[in-house]
Order: structure tokens, then sequence, then C-alpha cells
């Protein structure tokens, strides 16, 4: 592998987190790849070969990134743990609970407030049928009371997943990724 | 050895390395390497923790026509390891109890 190839693939892995993380990364490997040759006398291919696997380097500075709670955006960092849980089979019962943990947020959450939202629109329509149709004030009455029970508690069901839905999915990444690393950094170190 | 152990001891060994002079990557490397087992992939993370801790500090010099990142030991870092070396005899006593000799 040349230079070009392995940084790349670093690049790739890292650029979620800045151009400026990424760029530190690269430029850290490339001066200890440049020295390496310029003092030992070995090949370029053989410099590269010595650091290991970039895609397993990259998960490790990823991992250590995302542990130090520098997320910026939370749903980047979940699909960054899926993706990188996918590299390795040591690792696929944690993509596992981590795919099984993430359906059952947003299906929970979708269907509570389709469950809220169909509360709503049904006793929306049920209470204007009474009025106009059936003429009857007072199952009108409570069905429009109904629906806004349904939709307020369907407004506060929203407020909480934007204030705290986001950060629980956060802190699930953050703890599934600690053990990631526990299990990376068992099969690290030199050569 | 443990690895929660080892990388204590590595921020400590860089940051020794770095008290006894101005260093960069590869020269940290290769003087650790005769004491511990240490890969660029260990390194590069100590290096960015010390400095998010700020017990060191970075600067680039020219030398022989390329760019070398340099690693230099701050007034915290120093503090660092007196801290730690202080901490030793607390940790030979623990060794002690746990080989039998207390």
């Amino acid at each position: 592998m040349n230079k070009r190839d392995f940084f790349r693939i670093i690049r790739k892995k890292l650029n979620r987190f800045g151009d400026d993380v990424a760029d530190d990364a690269v430029e850290f490997y490339e001066e200890i790849i440049n020295e390496k040759i310029r003092e030992t006398g070995i090949s370029e291919e053989q410099a590269i070969a010595d650091l290991g696997d970039p895609n397993k380097l990259a998960v490790e500075m990823a991992s250590d990134l995302v542990a130090a709670n520098k997320l910026k955006n939370p749903s980047r960092g979940m699909f960054w743990l899926l993706g990188s849980l996918a590299l390795s089979p040591v690792l696929l019962p944690l993509a596992i609970t981590a795919f099984t943990l993430y359906i059952v947020i947003f299906s929970v959450w979708g269907s509570l407030t389709i469950a809220f939202g169909g509360a709503a629109i049904g006793s929306i329509i049920g209470g204007v049928y009474s009025l106009f149709v059936l003429g009857n004030i007072g199952t009108s009455l409570i069905c429009l009371g109904g629906a806004l029970i349904a939709a307020a508690i369907l407004s506060a069901l929203c407020i909480v997943t934007f204030k705290y839905g986001l950060e629980f999915i956060n802190l699930i990444t953050v703890k599934l990724v600690r053990k990631i690393k526990k299990k990376t950094d068992k099969g690290d170190i030199i050569k | 050895m443990d690895t929660q152990l080892k990388k204590g001891l590595l921020e400590i060994c860089v940051l020794a390395e770095l008290n006894r002079q101005d260093s960069y990557g590869y020269q940290i490397i290769k003087d650790l390497y005769k004491i511990v087992n240490i890969s660029e992939s260990t390194l590069y993370p100590i290096l960015k923790r010390l400095e998010t801790h700020s017990y060191l500090t970075t600067y680039t010099k020219e030398f022989d026509g390329r760019l070398r990142k340099y690693y230099r030991i701050t007034e915290n870092g120093k503090a660092k390891i007196q801290e730690f070396c202080r901490e030793w005899s607390s940790i030979t006593d623990i060794i002690d109890f746990i080989r039998g000799m207390k």
C-alpha cells in the first residue's frame, strides 16, 4: 500500500470529526513514515506496512474521539458506530445490541407518536362529525376535549424527545464505543 | 501488562521523555521502545490527551528541509510527574501487600 491509499482510508474514516482532526492524524503518521524511511532506509511500502491496518488505526482514533465526547452530531456517531462494528466479526454481538437498541428507541418513539397523533385526529373528526352531522354538542365537546389532551401529550412527547432523546442516543453510543475500545485495546500494540 | 495500567504509565513515560528534552513523534517512540512496547497508534492518542490536559504544547520546526512537530512539556506536565513520583511510595506499599510482604 502506498501513502496515498493509506491516508485516503484514514481520512475517510475520520472526516466526520472535522477536517482538522483528520489533518492532524495524517500529519502525525506522515511525519513518522518520513522519519522512519530517512533513518532506516526502508521502503515506503514497508514503513506503511509497519504501521498496521489503516482501518484499524482509524477506528482506534475515532473511538478515542467518540469516547472523549467530541461528537458534534449524535446521529453521525450512531452511523459511525454501526459502520465500524461491521469491520470485525468480534464486534458482531455488539453491533446487534446497538442496532436493536436504536431500533427499539425509534420504534417506541414512532408508535407513541402515531398513537397519540391518531387519537388526536380521530377525536377531532369525531367531534366535528357529532356537532355538524349528529348535532350532539355534548359528545362533540367530549371528543374535542380528548383531542386536546392527545395533542398535549403528543407535543410533550416531541419536546422530551428533542431535549433528551438525542442525548440518550449519544449516551448509548458512547457506552458502546467504550466497549469497542476495550476490545481493540486488547489486540493493540506493536509488532 | 494490564492495558489501563500500561496506558497510565506510558503517559508518564512520554512526559518524562519530554522532561529531558523537547522531542518529536518518531524520536519519542524510539526512546520509549527501549523500555516499553509502544506503537505509533498507542502514542498518538496519548499525545492528544496530554495536549488536551495542557501537560504539553507543540511547535513546528524545520529540520533538514522538512517540518517536524515538536512536543514540549509545560509546568502542568512537570507537576504531573512530581505527583506521580509522590504517589509511587503508596504504590510500592500496595505491591508489597500483594506480594505478601506486609
